[in-house]
């Protein structure tokens, strides 16, 4: 809403509205013009709500005194337009009141629709409306290095969407050499080990710097954040609190500042206390410290582990430092090898947060707008039928001298009463069950604790309200305004327009229900699909365990291949363990990493990338991986003897085609492990992550590539919870300032983001789908339930007249699977025009699965039936003598 | 016709106008109620009542050229008229006459 040159534009139509609204001439502009001045005041307050919000409900208010009082027009029109109103809404609650059970059923249908809208624009309002807590987030970028080629063996989609991190020696460049930067920091997830009272605890921790504090703008609640000065090697070891931590852990200690906190083993002098709700690079960071020396004089340019964040210079646009940091970053790979085939690539920070939950966001919202549509649509249909069952009562009105626009407000405003009491009941529903749903949602939602019933929300909720009375009255509204005076009273209006009207409400219904079941249909197979893929290893009877060593005990190579092999090979001596390992990166456990590599070809060494893992000589036992060809890694193993890999089938593949990989060499191209080694065997493929294709990878053994961290594997049949308690202990006798954490594999693999929003998508649309198709249910009944009343008269006769049961049945039944058809028909164009704008990664096989559609079809014309059943039967029970009698 | 006195709103809009002076626009009349009488006025209450004061022939109003600031748009600079002042003084009159004597059944003090 705000432009460069400080001019303040309101939304363009509010002001619109404002100006049709506002008497004509200088005097309404210049009701425009103060409504300009006071949004600039809004915007120079800095005011939490939303300006374009703010305007909005500026001008509303505005706009109904125009309209209903007339800006300017006579003094009387103001009692009269307010009697109106107030004797339309105690008519239609007098009204309403009468048939309780009927205005009850209306007010939950519509309490249920306005409700999930409600839930849904909630969550859509914290995580995507609501301004992030630094100032000016559209300066804020996070600058990311991408491969520009694909090294062989990988799948292109996945190189094109990994980015990978930045070697300090690089960033330092970026941070010296760009102008587009007002600062720029970088910063790498670390895990810090701190000793409670009850144990040892893993905190979240950031080491960054000092630039990336300078880069959000936001500064500590308490103390400061981190200085330039530490972010020299050999610069004081300091730490700056998250407040979670400082509030749970510290008991909120005033006094913390100046005090060291020993973390990982090393004291840290804690200098600040970052606000609540400070989010970077996520929500609920326990400790951010500057790099560690050995991280900040990483000598190369190769195996990179930072990330970068920068705010733009004031005056400088997305696209200037774009181009700047292309240019810098392709003469910087002209100076120094090392950064061959990469291109670095500018984001709005804002943006990277959102962007892995607006696809499931909006799912949400649009899924429950559908359900929000079909329930209006059922209430119009049962308010049309009322009205027509007033007929007679509406007629009187007319001829007592009530005129057309009089009954038809007066229809109007029992509509709207209706909405605005469900629309109660949904506020106060959607408040009860958004935390706890909320919590259960799969993706990291950005700004979860600020999703609530606000102001916005509530808004939201009453427009919605007001939009589906009006939806749902104005059918009955329209029909009583276009009928000639005194027809009403003659006779019930034609049949025709009235059915008609009717069965386009109930096809309406079975449309958006085919729709969303075919939704939710497609999102559970495409989960289904996920889940079935073979990841390569097995996943029953696992239990994982990450271990970090301290600080202290990293650094020695064969202390900490002791410790790992000693720890896996007394796990697996326990009775009921079968095999126990360990490895460096496990799959469905986080993160994975591929180190800049080469490998022996025939066509000489191949500079690439591959991933590794450094394991433990039980892993592929304890992980069930399948042995294709050679040996596996063993014991024997060690730090003296040959270095050795064991590479996977796709890495055999792509490198050594139609040849033996065995005796094959290939190193890593790190800083103090370049070292060949030599292929002894090849294993079966593995999936790191859910719909991901396997990629080329080798392993080492944790002897001859030592890694301080490990997941522990244990392959147990004992589900006593006697292994897990020894895999802790097994721990903690050797250090107890290690924190432990033991899940099952399956319980990894829930956690995965993959699985979990697979899983979500499915469940949300397959409640709402249900909801959907309960509600269509309803409403096909609803119209042929009425049918069947009208024709009363009709199938009378054709009993007396010796007419069959099932003629008349038939012709009940063909009544609701003609609706049921028209809508099918309708959902089919729908769901294929719209299919291919749905999220791929929700529904990856696809949306014009013919097999789905078929059943969802099917479905529904099943529920065609099954709803005109009942009205059918009635039909035929109908008694001739009291259905003639009655007319 | 029998004599019209002001509304308690009425009274508040004019004395504000009287107050701001050369400054009495819509924006400032409704921030001179907020700021000095607490009261939080609609903007269609505000400009209905200055339109209903115009009627009477209590204030009247002449045209500005807009600022930038406001997207160019004109602004009204509203002025009480003689009668505007009378009608004030009026209720200022009528109103102390009705306090008088009633202070102490309030408990307030007498300044």
């Amino acid at each position: 809403m705000r432009r460069r040159t400080g001019e303040a534009v309101p939304p363009r139509m509010a002001e619109r509205l404002l100006e049709w609204a506002a008497p004509r001439g200088r005097t309404g502009q210049s009701v425009v013009g103060d409504a300009r001045e006071e949004f600039s005041a809004h915007l120079r307050s800095g005011s939490a709500v939303p300006p374009s919000l703010w305007y909005w409900l500026h001008v509303l208010p505005i706009v109904v005194h125009g309209i209903f009082l007339g800006l300017g027009a006579s003094p009387g029109a103001l009692p009269r337009v307010l009697g109106g109103a107030v004797r339309d809404g105690r008519l239609a609650l007098r009204t309403l009141s009468r048939s309780p059970g009927a205005s009850s059923a209306v007010i939950a249908t519509l309490a249920l629709g306005i409700a999930g809208s409600t839930v849904a624009f909630s969550i859509v309002n914290a995580a995507l409306l609501v301004p992030p807590s630094y100032a000016e987030p559209d300066e804020l970028v996070g600058i990311y290095r991408f491969r520009t080629d694909v090294p062989r063996g990988f799948p292109d989609a996945f190189v094109a969407s990994q980015s990978y991190s930045v070697p300090p020696i690089t960033f330092r460049d970026w941070q010296d050499e760009a102008r587009s930067f007002e600062a720029m920091g970088a910063f790498e997830g670390v895990t810090y080990s701190y000793s409670t009272p009850d144990g040892p605890v893993r905190l979240a921790g950031v080491n960054a710097t000092s630039g990336a504090f300078r880069a959000f703008g936001v500064d500590a609640e308490l103390g400061r954040t981190l200085l330039p000065e530490e972010d020299e090697i050999g610069g004081p070891r300091v730490a700056v609190l998250g407040a979670g931590f400082w509030e749970r852990v510290l008991s909120s200690d005033p006094g913390i500042l100046g005090k060291a906190l020993p973390l990982n083993g090393v004291p840290h002098v804690v200098v600040g206390v970052m606000p609540s709700g400070f989010s970077f690079p996520y929500a609920g960071v326990d400790v951010w410290a500057p790099l560690p020396d050995d991280r900040r004089g990483w000598p190369t340019r190769s195996g990179g582990f930072l990330q970068t964040v920068g705010r733009l210079a004031d005056g400088v646009t997305m696209e200037e430092a774009q181009e700047e940091m292309t240019t810098l970053h392709a003469r910087l790979a002209a100076e120094h090898g090392g950064e061959r085939d990469s291109t670095a690539r500018l984001y709005s920070w804002r943006e990277l947060q959102v962007a892995g939950s607006r696809p499931g966001i909006l799912l949400l919202l649009s899924a429950a707008g559908l359900v929000l549509l079909i329930s209006c649509a059922n209430i119009a249909n049962l308010l049309l039928v009322r009205a027509l069952e007033r007929d007679r009562e509406l007629a009187i009105r007319t001829a007592l001298g009530a005129g057309r626009r009089r009954i038809a407000a007066q229809l109007i405003s029992e509509a709207l009463v209706l909405a605005l009491l469900g629309g109660g009941v949904a506020v106060i529903a959607a408040a009860a069950i958004l935390v706890p749903l909320v919590s259960t949602l799969p993706f990291a939602l950005p700004n979860a604790a600020g999703v609530g019933i606000d102001p916005t929300v509530l808004t939201f909720a009453l427009l919605v309200s007001c939009a589906a009375g009006l939806a749902t009255g104005l059918a009955p509204a329209w029909r009583t305004w276009r009928s000639r005076t005194g027809s009403l009273l003659r006779d019930a209006g034609s049949e025709g327009t009235r059915s008609r009207a009717q069965s386009v409400f109930a096809v309406g219904e079975v449309a958006l229900a085919f729709v969303l079941l075919s939704g939710a249909l497609l999102s559970l197979k495409s989960f289904l699909d996920v889940t079935s893929a073979d990841p390569g290893f097995e996943t029953e009877d696992r239990l994982a365990m990450r271990v970090e060593l301290p600080r202290g005990d990293r650094d020695d190579g064969a202390a900490v291949a002791l410790f790992y092999n000693e720890l896996t090979d007394r796990l697996a001596a326990r009775p009921g363990v079968s095999a126990a390992g360990s490895a460096s990166q496990m799959p469905y456990s986080g993160g994975v990493s591929f180190p800049p590599a080469s490998v022996e070809t025939r066509d000489g060494e191949e500079a690439t990338n591959l991933h590794n893992s450094s394991v433990t000589a039980g892993y592929f036992d304890a992980a069930g991986i399948g042995l294709v060809r050679g040996r596996p890694l063993t014991p024997e193993d060690r730090a003296g003897t040959l270095p050795v890999a064991v590479v996977n089938e796709t890495l055999a593949r792509a490198f050594w085609p139609d040849e033996d990989p065995l005796g094959r060499r290939l190193r890593l191209d790190l800083p103090g492990d370049s070292v060949w080694r030599t292929v002894v065997g090849v294993v079966e493929d593995v999936r790191y992550g859910f719909g991901w294709t396997p990629f080329p990878e080798f392993y080492t053994t944790i002897a001859q590539r030592p890694l301080w961290y490990q997941t522990v594997l244990v392959h147990s049949t004992d589900d006593s919870g006697a292994t897990a308690q020894a895999m802790r202990e097994a721990v903690w006798s050797s250090s107890t300032s290690i924190p432990v954490e033991v899940t099952t594999w399956d319980g990894l693999i829930r956690r995965s983001s993959g699985f979990t929003s697979a899983r979500f998508a499915s469940r949300a649309m397959a409640v709402l789908a249900t909801l959907a198709a309960l509600l269509a249910v309803v409403g096909v009944y609803g119209v042929v339930a009425f049918t069947v009343r009208r024709r009363r008269h009709e199938f009378g006769v054709r009993v007396a007249l010796g007419g069959s049961q099932p003629g008349i049945l038939l012709s009940v039944l063909t009544r609701g699977l003609r609706l049921a058809s028209a809508g099918i028909l309708i959902g089919l164009v729908v769901v294929l025009a719209t299919g291919r704008f749905l999220d791929p990664t929700l529904f990856r096989s696809g949306t014009r699965d013919p097999a789905t559609l078929t059943v969802v079809a099917l479905l529904l014309m099943v529920t065609g039936l099954a709803a005109s059943a009942l009205p059918a039967f009635r039909a035929t029970r109908i008694d001739p003598v009291r259905a003639l009698n009655s007319e | 016709m029998g004599k019209s006195y002001l509304g308690e709103l009425e009274q508040m809009v004019l004395l504000a106008v009287l107050r701001l002076g050369e400054e009495a626009f819509a924006v400032a009349v409704m921030g001179e109620l907020d700021r000095e009488a607490g009261r939080k006025v609609s903007r269609g209450s505000l400009y209905k009542t200055l339109d209903r004061l115009r009627e009477k022939g209590l204030v009247r109003w002449r045209t500005e050229d807009g600022t930038p600031e406001r997207g160019g748009k004109p602004r009204r600079l509203f002025t009480v008229t003689p009668a505007g002042i009378e009608a004030l003084r009026e209720s200022r009159e009528v109103l102390l006459n009705l306090w008088d004597g009633v202070l102490g059944t309030l408990g307030g003090e007498e300044r």
